[in-house]
């Protein structure tokens, strides 16, 4: 089975993010850079279905050279190839379109993705993706396994409220991975140097004969960025933790 | 761009899901701003009760799609008889939740209709024109103000809880049926069961006092020390997703959008950050208590009384005051 895995490179936080002049991006100072939580767990899926089934796994990105770190986790963790679209889209449509063209050139039966990027946090590029291709998709996928018949996968995807749905899906498809579904392995620090050393083959955006069809600008403006704004209306309870304690349960007795 | 607004309806189990009301709020808002008309689109089969609700829920036209084939939710099936509802209807804006549904369907119909979608919003206000939202981004420490551009409808989904809910219910709307035409022979995928977390020994949604911990108990070991105060207390322990996720709990212990919606007398939460996913399943507890070492933990927008400190200093001394006055 071929199958191709969306990762991201995300900052694992950030420091005085400021929008571009142009309200196109945020800039920012990276505290880190990481593999995106959910993409991770996609991964895991991909290895351990190729385990299963056999083939090979492939981990994509598109983003500037420093994204390639999120290959190299892929990579030491015994993907089988690493490819990024050398892009700094931020807007899921047009990452969604270099994505999916890249994808179609390499080949596929199943493709995964995360279910949101913690930096956009916009839940979009898998089914952008799937919508692209003309794929059936799941979204918040737990578990995927062999399917009843022969080209079809049997796959649970969450509903939300504790309800979970068992689908049985036909090949090839996109299913977007939910977080928890494996306990994640840790790539050991030889295994990431070594996989430092691998090739990672890079794409040009104009390599995929696209290009019309790729806005100059993304379908929004950002006009600002700031904290939250939290209304506290909690009554904050000081004091040592015996006298915390002793107000709290005393808030306890009442409200039963 | 000021044209017609349409909402998509979400339910459970023949009740209008909170999220619809709040689209409904915003969504009348803006319509009575531009002078537009508010409709709101409905999926399922044997809608009439739900039809007779949607009509006196302050909207101008509702817009059914009843047949047996939308009785059980089937994603394609969905996309399909929505892309097409929202394509005839010609709305400028179409307003969906940022919900399991509405993450789903919400970027399918985008592409389908050749536009963008503004997915994950807090709120949405027009100035000068034009339609700003307000949405988190880096894992919700930031958020931001956007203006929408690009082609109509603007097609956006907001946060469940996240929009004031106010629906008059004074207008009688008209009612426009949906033709759903899809063959059942071009859906790939079908679906073959559906599973019930197994509440097993727990019931979260009985339960009266309800301790829940968060990722702020850092590891697995710790999360007897919460138990003890449950115990102390006569209630039963829960968690986020997070813990959840790391197999610390099992999965009918969860409180959130993925889990389960609570909402006992007494909630506290210990070393929940609050995320929206977190709060919209706890939000309705009479009495919220949240204990967290982060003074700008979000958890404390929606606490009744909080602490700002160390758990692990706080929690057993719970312990032992609850233990006392027992």
């Amino acid at each position: 089975m071929k199958i191709v895995v969306c990762v991201k490179a995300v900052p694992g936080y950030v420091i005085e993010p400021r929008v571009s002049e142009t309200g196109d991006r945020v800039n920012y100072k990276a505290g880190s850079i990481i593999m995106n939580e959910s993409d991770e767990y996609a991964l895991e899926e991909a290895l351990a279905l190729k385990k299963e089934f056999g083939g090979e796994v492939t981990v994509i990105t598109a983003g500037s050279l420093s994204s390639q770190k999120a290959l190299h986790v892929g990579l030491a963790k015994d993907a089988d190839k690493a490819v990024r679209i050398n892009t700094d889209f931020i807007d899921c449509g047009s990452l969604a379109k270099v994505l999916a063209e890249t994808i179609k050139h390499l080949g596929y039966d199943l493709i995964l993705t995360g279910v949101e990027s913690s930096d956009n946090m916009a839940a979009q590029t898998g089914i952008l993706i799937a919508e692209r291709l003309g794929l059936p998709f799941a979204y918040a996928v737990t578990e995927v396994k062999r399917g009843g018949s022969p080209g079809t996968l049997t796959v649970t995807k969450e509903l939300g409220g504790g309800v979970k749905q068992v689908l049985e899906i036909t090949l090839p498809t996109l299913l977007c991975i939910q977080t928890g579904t494996t306990l994640l392995s840790y790539a050991p620090f030889r295994k990431v140097l070594q996989a430092q050393a691998k090739p990672v083959q890079s794409i040009a955006i104009n390599e995929l004969g696209i290009n019309d069809e790729l806005k100059k600008s993304p379908p929004f403006r950002i006009v600002d960025i700031f904290p939250p704004q939290r209304v506290s209306n909690a009554e904050i309870i000081d004091g040592n933790p015996s006298e915390v304690a002793s107000v709290l349960i005393q808030k306890v007795r009442e409200g039963v | 761009m000021k044209g017609n607004i349409l909402v998509l309806s979400e339910q459970k189990e023949g009740e209008l899901d909170n999220i619809t009301y709040e689209l409904l709020t915003k969504g009348r808002e803006t319509a009575d701003q531009w002078g537009t008309k508010l409709a709101v689109l409905v999926l399922g089969d044997n809608l009439d009760s739900l039809t007779k609700v949607l009509v006196s829920s302050g909207v101008d036209i509702v817009l059914v799609a009843d047949h047996s084939i939308l009785a059980n939710y089937n994603t394609e099936v969905y996309c399909a008889v929505i892309s097409e509802a929202v394509r005839d209807f010609k709305p400028s804006l179409f307003l969906l939740g940022y919900t399991y549904l509405g993450m789903e369907v919400g970027p399918a119909v985008a592409t389908r209709l050749g536009v963008d979608i503004t997915s994950n919003c807090v709120d949405l206000a027009l100035s000068n024109g034009k339609v700003t939202v307000t949405r988190p981004m880096y894992s919700g420490t930031f958020h931001t103000k956007v203006e929408v551009e690009g082609g109509l409808p603007y097609i956006i989904s907001f946060q469940k809880g996240a929009l004031p809910r106010q629906v008059s219910s004074t207008k009688s709307a008209s009612v426009v049926s949906v033709p759903v035409g899809i063959a059942e022979s071009t859906i790939r995928s079908k679906v073959i069961d559906l599973l019930q977390v197994a509440s097993g020994e727990i019931d979260l949604t009985k339960a009266e006092i309800i301790v829940a911990v968060g990722r702020g108990i850092g590891d697995r070991a710790n999360i007897q020390m919460l138990k003890d105060l449950a115990g102390a207390l006569g209630g039963t322990i829960a968690c986020s997703r997070p813990v959840a996720d790391m197999g610390w709990l099992p999965i009918e212990y969860q409180v959130g959008i993925s889990g389960q919606t609570v909402a006992p007398k007494i909630y506290i939460a210990c070393g929940i950050s609050g995320a929206s996913q977190h709060i919209a399943g706890m939000r309705d507890s009479s009495t919220i208590i949240a204990i967290n070492k982060d003074p700008n933990a979000a958890i404390f927008s929606t606490a009744h009384y909080g602490v700002v400190g160390d758990l692990f200093e706080i929690v057993p001394a719970l312990t032992e005051e609850a233990r006392k006055s027992a």
